[in-house]
């Protein structure tokens, strides 16, 4: 079956699944008002700072506290709304967006939010003061002005007109925090909960429980549905068995196929489970600057020996990694088309052939006996599969490459010195924007998140090119010059893509299945039917 | 008494000072550090000037001595630093987490305590017989499986015969006592087992040697019954040795407990240990080690204390 | 129902050796459990050293399409999530057992039976040092101390192996070897012989293995057998961790890890037969460690 019908296949499958849980749209039935959703996080956050986080488990507990300028609608992936703002204006001839916002909007503490609360939380994103991190700099790289107009408007000046910056606003991460206390503490938000958004801050006893309350005066009418939150420190096989014994509610990051059906085995219609692509894949990155890999028709060898086809369908069949796919999330609005990919180096449909070639290239580089170690994070254990999954694949063609599964600390300095020389990478995009999701493949300089220690101007030049193209067949055909120069060159490889399987008890509704891991986190439209 | 304390807590403090020195030297070889981590975990890509700014800001970036210095004053002032993952106290996440891991400690040394003075003076009464065999075998199988497999067994057992789970949370001691046991009681068991293998051997064979000591011959001439010797004394008697074993199989326990708390999700100082470990938290486990190594000091010292307690022969020197 | 305190003498299991004449019935009718652990190591070593001509498939071989399947007569024990089969698996598992446990114990005893001797013999404030050194140690938890090294030491392999976890299990077994080693080289350095042998002027060196080594080799062979056990089952607890052997070198406790239990529901034997056989292999080594210490000290109680 092809990639296209296999995902059809799954999506209709997933709906199939909702639909006989019970599991209903937030628009079919009428909310209820009341009760506690339970749910599990894998990991403490760091701190509480939203600017400096990166965490999804972070976001879990953080988004409900917040809002933000604009957000994905509820129910509508990949829409967007204001949530904050009540109405904007894009200005392409004086490259501004002015947002108005809304009146009456009022912090935990009762002050009210103005359009100077969220000027100083996108001042301190796009320029942190000292002893600030702003962990997505990048995205903030085109904004040149922000004005709070007056108490209600803010406009934002840009350099260049590059749409993905609308998404920008929209991203859970962009929290807006109170101008009165940054004022007088920049760094306030690392220790102390304070936002707008529909519940409020009770308690976090580490390593085991974060409460929350509902907030009254939310500019939601109506909203929270809930009266509270309760995430629990957990992750593996507890959280399989918690859902199971009905002790939480869910995990919003998901479970395995196995727990899935094993949830489906004891619980049967008292569990909803939906499934699909996720926007994670993993990659594997070779250090150009060093030998072997410095060689075009090493690293494109090693790239046409990997059967992503044929891997993804076994693979998928025990573990999340489901879907073989470029840069782009597979059967998304901006990926190939199958026909396309298997035009485009590794991602061909022969894989005899494309070994046979592999094997050709090495011994044309004098690579023959080929043997390196492959630098592989040691967790999730999904990423240590993936390792095995491509010393495997490798030795096909004869080359002997070594899984060296490393603590995360030694493989995250590895791979921002360069110490490596091949390195396994995961990347979870926050949502479908190619000029975001780029920025993993571009020049090593260009880029802090592209970690393949290459230049290459041209990709370099179709990233930028496209980020600014409007018309989108045109940006479609960039899109496509830049992925198949980049395999050609195989600088770094995306291989398999993810499935996310989102097990929840049929009582929790009212929340979005979507591709990301970071979306609807803030619990404000769903509910317990309870 | 007082003097006997006193030299006895005198003589802890070099050790621990050793302990304490060891631990930190042994942490500095690593390369590549919590910082890094922290700002990357999933997807993120700090720049290096972020990194060292970060390093800079932990203090991490002075000479070795230096941080090793200003490490020892703080002990003093039970100041165990500051946590690079979160930048809380130390002793302020160890603090939190303490209690659970003490009271599964405690919970599975009155369940192995429970099993093995019965268990151990049974199979020692009545050594040879069917019984005596089969509390051996009970003891072997103590020894012989992984705590933390048996546990996840008996947990999957539990859920899937009565759909029972321990309770989430953080119960509290004085607050709901019953809600604290029902979430403590299957780790307790798993290692409490293993415990109590080693218990019911030294019960055993201390009872069969305390059948054959001249006083228990001399009552039995006398014409005492066998209950009233059995329970007056060769139990007090074969107690002391088990006692001694409870202190030196401590440690044991402490190294169950760390695997366990991950089995169970308790939120204890063990998995508060393996996760910094995987995030070379260096200040954390320092931090947890010398904790550990003063619980188990003090653990040692209130057996000998016990020991001395029960038996008026020993003179504490 | 025995009366408990009937005179006649007990020939139980752990305390004595019966007055039975001849190899075969002193130690092994005499010592049936340690018997039967001896003849359990001596297969299990057999096994290891042959993994690669019994094992039916190479167990690093992956078959997505054979995934979790069920033990059947094409894989007696079933396969892993990856189509590996479990057989395979468990037999190189007890490769990497064996050679870790062995390893890190023979490390361990061996430095720490050297470290105990030298600190009896040689006095003045080396022996001070040692002492103290051996005290910390001591203090640690061994699975705390074996994680401390872990985490400092990182991953070191060497054909496969990592060194360094062998070295961290070894490290809490040196104070404990150290300290048995160095009481019994105590009594033994103040029996007159030893004195008579230096006023004789034979060489230290002479002297220690001539006189000190044959008392000592008893209890090291014991503490050796038993701390393979605690070797192990401290390498089974890391792997199970995530921080001793790591992917695709097979051990029993990494089988157990991450994804493992929620398989089980469905697939009980992913879980079963590692735990089953780390017990096995546990259960071998203390009956025999057990059997060894009585057959060479039958004066020792049976305690520890």
């Amino acid at each position: 079956m092809t990639l296209r019908k296999n995902l059809m296949m799954a999506l209709a499958a997933g709906a199939l699944l909702v639909s006989a849980a019970g599991g209903t749209r937030a628009e079919d039935a009428a909310p209820k008002v009341g009760g506690i959703l339970r749910y599990a996080v894998s990991d403490d956050p760091a701190n509480f700072d939203c600017h400096s986080a990166n965490h999804f488990a972070a976001l879990m507990r953080l988004a409900p506290h917040y809002s933000t300028l604009l957000r994905f609608k509820p129910g509508a992936y990949p829409e967007i709304e204001g949530d904050l703002a009540e109405s904007w204006q894009a200005d392409p001839a004086s490259l501004t967006y002015t947002f108005k916002i809304r009146p009456g909007v009022k912090f935990h503490d009762g002050t009210d939010l103005s359009a100077k609360d969220v000027a100083t939380t996108y001042e301190r994103l796009t320029f942190p003061p000292d002893g600030v991190v702003s962990e997505r700099l990048e995205a903030f790289r085109q904004i040149e002005k922000i004005e709070a107009v007056d108490d209600h408007t803010v406009r934002f000046k840009l350099k260049e007109w590059d749409t993905s910056v609308l998404g920008t606003f929209a991203s859970p991460w962009n929290c807006v925090y109170s101008a009165a206390l940054l004022a007088s503490d920049p760094t306030y938000p690392k220790e102390k909960v304070m936002g707008s958004g529909p519940f409020v801050f009770s308690d976090f006893a580490a390593g085991s429980v974060w409460t929350s309350t509902k907030f009254d005066g939310y500019f939601r009418k109506g909203q929270p549905y809930l009266d509270g939150l309760e995430s629990y420190t957990m992750e593996g096989p507890a959280v399989v068995n918690a859902i199971q014994a009905g002790q939480i509610h869910t995990d919003f990051r998901g479970v395995s196929p196995a727990g899935a059906d094993r949830l489906k085995q004891s619980l049967g219609d008292k569990v909803a489970i939906e499934s699909g692509p996720s926007l994670t894949h993993f990659l594997v990155t070779f250090n150009s600057e060093k030998p072997p890999f410095n060689d075009e028709r090493v690293r494109r060898a090693l790239n046409l020996a990997i059967d992503r086809w044929g891997g993804a369908k076994g693979l998928g069949k025990t573990t999340e990694m489901r879907y073989a796919g470029g840069i782009f999330l597979p059967g998304g609005q901006f990926a190939a088309t199958e026909e396309e990919l298997n035009k485009m180096p590794g991602f061909g449909t022969d894989i005899e052939a494309a070994r046979a070639e592999a094997r050709k290239l090495l011994k044309e580089a004098g690579q023959e006996n080929l043997s390196f170690d492959l630098t592989v994070r040691n967790g999730p254990p999904i990423v240590v599969d993936f390792g095995i999954f491509l010393v495997d694949q490798w030795r096909q063609i004869g080359v002997n490459a070594r899984n060296v599964v490393v603590e995360t600390p030694p493989w995250a300095a590895a791979l921002s010195e360069g110490s490596f020389t091949a390195i396994v990478d995961i990347y979870s995009a926050l949502r479908e924007e190619p000029t975001e999701q780029m920025t993993k493949y571009v020049s090593h300089d260009v880029s802090a998140r592209s970690a393949g220690r290459f230049t290459d101007r041209e990709l370099d030049k179709l990233w930028h090119d496209q980020a600014l193209e409007t018309d989108p067949a045109k940006r479609k055909a960039l899109l496509r010059a830049f992925e198949t120069r980049l395999y050609e060159k195989s600088y770094s490889l995306p291989v398999v893509w993810l499935e996310r399987t989102v097990a929840m008890n049929a009582a929790l509704k009212g929340w979005t299945f979507n591709p990301s891991n970071f979306l609807y986190l803030d619990q404000s439209s769903t509910w317990l039917d309870e | 008494m007082i003097r006997y304390l006193r030299n006895r807590l005198l003589l802890a403090i070099p050790t621990l000072l050793g302990v304490a020195t060891l631990i930190f030297f042994m942490l500095n070889v690593l390369p590549g550090d919590t910082v890094e981590t922290m700002l990357r975990a999933e997807g993120g890509s700090p720049s290096v000037e972020l990194v060292a700014a970060e390093r800079a800001r932990l203090g991490l970036d002075r000479p070795l001595l230096v941080q090793y210095g200003d490490f020892l004053t703080g002990l003093v002032t039970l100041d165990l630093g500051h946590s690079h993952w979160t930048g809380k106290p130390v002793i302020e996440e160890v603090m939190l987490r303490l209690p659970i891991t003490l009271e599964v400690a405690v919970l599975s040394m009155i369940v192995a305590i429970a099993v093995a003075v019965p268990l151990g003076t049974i199979a020692g009464l009545y050594q040879g017989s069917s019984i005596d065999y089969a509390i051996r075998i009970f003891a072997i199988g103590g020894i012989a499986l992984p705590s933390f497999w048996f546990g996840m067994i008996i947990a999957l057992v539990m859920l899937w015969s009565f759909n029972w789970l321990p309770p989430l949370g953080s119960p509290s001691l004085m607050k709901d006592p019953f809600r604290l046991l029902q979430q403590l009681i299957l780790p307790a068991i798993a290692v409490g087992y293993r415990y109590s293998a080693i218990l019911i051997r030294m019960m055993r064979s201390s009872v069969i040697d305390a059948l054959h000591e001249d006083y228990v011959r001399t009552a039995r001439a006398k014409g005492l019954r066998v209950a009233r010797i059995v329970w007056r004394h060769v139990v007090p008697n074969s107690l002391l040795p088990t006692i001694t074993m409870i202190g030196l199989e401590f440690a044991l326990l402490i190294g169950s407990l760390v695997v366990i708390e991950q089995v169970f999700s308790l939120n204890g100082i063990g998995r508060l240990f393996i996760e910094a470990v995987s995030r070379s938290d260096f200040m954390v486990i320092q931090g947890i080690v010398i904790v550990l190594t003063v619980i188990f000091i003090a653990v040692n010292l209130l057996v000998d204390l016990a020991y001395a307690a029960i038996d008026p022969r020993i003179e504490l020197g | 129902m025995r009366n408990p305190f009937a005179t006649t003498v007990s020939d139980g299991l752990w305390t004595e050796a019966p007055r039975h004449s001849g190899f075969f019935r002193r130690y092994v009718l005499g010592q049936p459990l340690g018997a039967l652990g001896f003849a359990l190591i001596v297969a299990g070593f057999a096994v290891s050293l042959l993994a690669p001509f019994i094992a039916p498939y190479d167990p690093l071989v992956t078959d997505y399409g054979n995934a979790i399947a069920a033990p059947s007569l094409s894989h007696w024990l079933g396969t892993d999530s990856f189509g590996r089969d479990l057989f395979s698996r468990i037999l190189y598992g007890g490769r990497t057992a064996f050679l870790i446990g062995v390893s890190a114990s023979f490390v361990g005893c061996t430095i720490g039976l050297f470290v105990g001797i030298a600190s009896a013999y040689i006095r003045g404030w080396i022996e001070m040092i040692i002492e103290r050194f051996l005290e910390i140690l001591l203090a640690i938890p061994t699975t705390v101390l074996a994680l401390v090294l872990v985490s400092s030491l990182g991953r070191n392999l060497v054909y496969g192996i990592d060194l360094n976890l062998i070295l961290a299990i070894a490290l809490p077994i040196i104070p404990k070897m150290a300290r048995v080693a160095r009481s019994q080289a105590l009594t033994i350095r103040s029996q007159s012989y030893i004195d008579a042998a230096v006023t004789l002027g034979f060489s230290d060196l002479r002297i220690i293995f001539r006189h000190m080594a044959p008392n000592i080799t008893g209890p090291y062979l014991v503490l050796l057998t038993a701390f393979i056990s605690q070797a192990i089952l401290i390498e089974a607890s890391l792997s199970y961790l995530g921080l001793g052997v790591t992917e695709p070198t097979p051990s029993w406790g990494l089988m157990l890890a991450g994804n493992a239990f929620n398989t089980a529901m469905t697939a009980p034997w992913i879980v079963i037969f590692p735990g089953v056989a780390i017990a096995v292999v546990v259960f071998a080594f203390s009956m025999f460690g057990d059997a060894l210490r009585d057959a060479l000290d039958p004066k020792a109680r049976a305690d520890r």
